[in-house]
């Protein structure tokens, strides 16, 4: 679904490599997911709750590596449809 | 009884040290029009992926909290 925009997507949470990697390759991602067992991208980000997990919010980063939005109400079912929305309405262009 | 109360400020000096520690203080919320804090990581596709390199490409970062938990 993202495919027909440019830009590159990435999970990610505070698991291990080792978990994201099997999480990956059980759900055939193609996508990375990245690890951030350390949670200094997390605290970064102001993710990390107090449980130590992050919270499901999705940053949108456009090409000057300035912030364009912050999902803090993902809903799983259509995250999707939802991204796909968002980036239509932040105008990022759509890939050749 | 200016012991007494100089004990008590320090009791509240230390509880508010303690509570903005116990927070994890991560600073200000970031908002749009910040820049995103850089990062180096290692991804499940066996790359490390350094945000700065991205530059010139809209990203999207979707933060979850744990591998194998349902959604």
């Amino acid at each position: 679904m993202l495919r027909q925009f440019d830009v590159k997507y990435f999970m990610i949470s505070v698991d291990t490599l080792e978990d994201n990697t099997k999480f990956a390759e059980m759900h055939e991602a193609d996508f990375p997911i990245l690890a951030n067992p350390e949670k200094d991208v997390a605290r970064a980000y102001g993710v990390l709750g107090r449980t130590g997990f992050a919270s499901r919010w999705t940053f949108y980063i456009g090409p000057d590596g300035r912030i364009l939005d912050i999902d803090k109400a993902v809903k799983t079912a259509t995250s999707g449809e939802d991204m796909v929305a968002k980036l239509t309405a932040l105008g990022v262009k759509k890939g050749m | 009884m200016l012991k007494i109360l100089a004990l008590g400020v320090v009791l509240a000096v230390c509880a508010i040290l303690v509570a903005a520690a116990v927070s994890g203080s991560q600073g200000d919320p970031l908002q749009p029009g910040d820049l995103a804090p850089d990062f180096t990581l290692k991804a499940s596709d066996g790359q490390t992926y350094h945000l700065a390199d991205l530059k010139g490409t809209t990203v999207v970062l979707a933060w979850f909290p744990k591998a194998f938990t349902g959604g």
